[in-house]
């Protein structure tokens, strides 16, 4: 055996490759990471002990329905901090939307369901993640408004359509 | 440094540039935690990525790297590595069907996102250059011709896998984690582009000229050049050189070992054996015809192993670094004792024997052929170099000599067992392959 190794250290080099992985992802699914600089104050209370709640809650939304999709979503603050944009980014996920957009230039379909089946405290939660995920915590201004599950209660009536949600839509990016 | 220490060096940097891109997983931002199959496929995924990366430059032929292993062995670790990487990648995809069945959409190279799209291209590319290796001869796939589909392949894996991690990142959102990446991927290519683009430009003002070419026994050719218009290469006895005939750019090359004496620089001569399709020409090959010489390569050599005195084990053709050692030794007057065991099928077909008679009275050379197939009357030793002759023949001093082994693969395997058996340390060994593709 040592002398397979000694003749053959790309298999020593694999199995201790093999074992950085698992390490690295039990740590990345206990949430834990290397933090480097000081944390902002917006990430702080996401992570603060009452709120870890939501956080993980929204983390469990985000891996049953928005992965298998999207990747990272880092434009979120901006579609948010836009004027209307907190209430659509709300409408979109209850009522889904449908339509062509003009994306910097170029027309984009746009399309997205709807998930008003999901749970109000659901809905807040991964709404809320958005906010603080991938480092979208950092284009936040510290006194950003986090939705709340009677927020979302509160918008599921009037029902609107696709197309009365893509009307509603800021665009930040002509 | 010492030659081991260097490749020491070398394994731990590599294990360093593959785990590189474990740090983006580790240090903020990182998105929201998964479970643990999707951050373990995940950080396969990226790991496989730079092993991709790598192997570009482990067939690079840079000497600093070559010579504490030597190409051969890079070259086996390039394959083997390829098998550990494209585990890796399987695995990485399989993980997140395991994780969610529905995800086996995501094998589908024309539907789902530009994400997964250019994830499954990079499989495919990769599943794909790796059974054309595997399979070139049953395929009849001609070496130039399969090189050229393995570098494009390679190169398209490894672009469609950096751009799947940009679409499906959730990790290279910072710049200094893209960059990372990127750069690490382009420099690894870029080198090995040099490798294929500088290097021929480069060779191209050391040009040779065929000066002649000498039959010898056994179907084996002395291939002289004569350097054109530059001082020649500086070699070490033992080393080799990739041969190319017309053009610096021509992936048309093959590996040979020097015959000559590294003493002499302006001439370069080659011990060549009709072996195949460009050895089987060699003969042909008209004087005064432009070569090119990569090199020189490898770490087979008295020069890099010092030791009070040598056993240089010779099976056919690989009698041709030996011929280098011998004639340089020889040339410095070296007082060292070498003991040469040289198997050949028959006594006509034992290239250079009349040279090597000729050496002895030059050093403190004993000679001892091993034929397989004798003649009537031969008194020698026959059969193969096995342990019972090594017995018989390895001298019995107070000095530890340093073996050199040079011929077809089964034969080093079976010698290098054997002097194990006989007792002899495995540091004070040294064997050359050459199954090269």
């Amino acid at each position: 055996m040592g002398r397979f190794l000694r003749h053959h250290p790309e298999y020593l080099m694999a199995a201790f490759v093999m074992v950085l992985v698992v390490g690295l992802a039990l740590a990345r699914s206990a949430g834990l990471a290397i933090t480097l600089g000081a944390e902002t104050p917006v990430a702080a209370s996401a992570t603060a002990a009452d709120e870890r709640t939501w956080y993980d809650l929204g983390v469990e939304v985000w891996d049953a329905r928005c992965f298998s999709c999207h990747a990272d979503l880092t434009y979120i603050p901006e579609l948010f901090l836009a004027d209307g944009g907190r209430a659509y980014l709300l409408e979109m996920m209850l009522f889904g939307v449908r339509g062509e957009v003009v994306i910097e230039g170029a027309s984009t379909n746009l399309r997205h369901r709807a998930y008003a089946s999901l749970a109000d405290e659901q809905l807040s939660a991964v709404l809320n993640l958005m906010l603080v995920a991938w480092g979208n915590d950092e284009a936040l201004p510290a006194d950003a408004e986090f939705y709340t599950p009677e927020e979302v209660a509160g918008a599921r009536t009037p029902e609107r359509s696709n197309e009365e949600v893509l009307e509603r839509r800021p665009n930040p990016w002509h | 440094m010492h030659r081991h220490a260097i490749g020491v060096l070398w394994v731990v940097a590599y294990v360093l540039v593959v785990s590189s891109p474990l740090l983006f997983m580790a240090v903020r931002p990182v998105p929201p935690a998964r479970p643990v199959l999707l951050e373990a496929s995940v950080a396969l995924g990226f790991v496989a990525i730079l092993m991709m990366a790598i192997q570009f430059v482990l067939i690079g032929r840079f000497q600093g790297m070559s010579t504490p292993f030597g190409i051969d062995i890079l070259l086996r670790y390039h394959r083997h590595i390829a098998a550990i990487a494209l585990a890796f990648v399987v695995l990485h995809s399989l993980m997140l069907v395991v994780h969610d069945p529905a995800l086996v959409a995501w094998y589908d190279p024309i539907g789902g996102s530009w994400a997964s799209r250019t994830g499954a291209w990079a499989l495919y590319a990769f599943i794909l250059l790796t059974l054309l290796s595997i399979f070139r001869q049953q395929l009849r796939l001609g070496y130039e011709a399969w090189r050229m589909s393995h570098t494009f392949l390679g190169i398209a894996a490894l672009g469609f896998a950096l751009v799947h991690v940009f679409l499906a990142g959730r990790y290279v959102t910072t710049a200094w984690k893209a960059w990372l990446i990127v750069a690490i991927c382009v420099a690894m290519v870029g080198a090995y582009g040099y490798i294929r683009l500088v290097r021929p430009a480069l060779m191209r003002r050391a040009p040779y000229k065929v000066a002649e070419v000498r039959p010898e026994r056994g179907r084996v050719w002395s291939l002289a050049l004569q350097a054109d218009g530059h001082p020649g290469m500086r070699f070490l006895p033992g080393q080799y050189g990739y041969l190319k005939l017309g053009s610096p750019y021509s992936l048309d090359e093959h590996p040979f070992s020097f015959s000559s004496s590294s003493e002499q620089r302006g001439r370069l001569e080659f011990a060549i054996k009709e072996l195949g399709d460009f050895t089987n020409r060699i003969g042909q090959v008209p004087p005064g015809t432009t070569a090119f010489v990569d090199g020189p390569h490898g770490s087979f050599s008295t020069d890099l192993t010092p030791a009070p005195g040598y056993v240089f084990i010779a099976g056919g053709i690989g009698i041709a670094p030996f011929i280098s050692l011998l004639r340089t030794l020889a040339d410095r007057g070296d007082p060292r004792p070498v003991l040469l065991l040289y198997g050949e099928k028959r006594w006509e077909d034992v290239a250079f024997r009349e040279e090597l008679d000729a050496l002895g009275n030059r050093l403190r050379l004993d000679i001892v052929y091993v034929l397989e197939k004798p003649h009537e009357g031969w008194e020698g030793e026959t059969g193969f170099v096995t342990e019972a002759v090594l017995r018989r023949l390895l001298p019995r001093e107070g000095f530890e000599r340093h073996v050199f082994i040079c011929g077809p693969n089964p034969m080093i395997d079976a010698v290098e067992r054997a002097l194990v058996a006989c007792g002899v340390p495995e540091r004070n060994v040294t064997a050359e392959r050459f199954d090269l593709v």
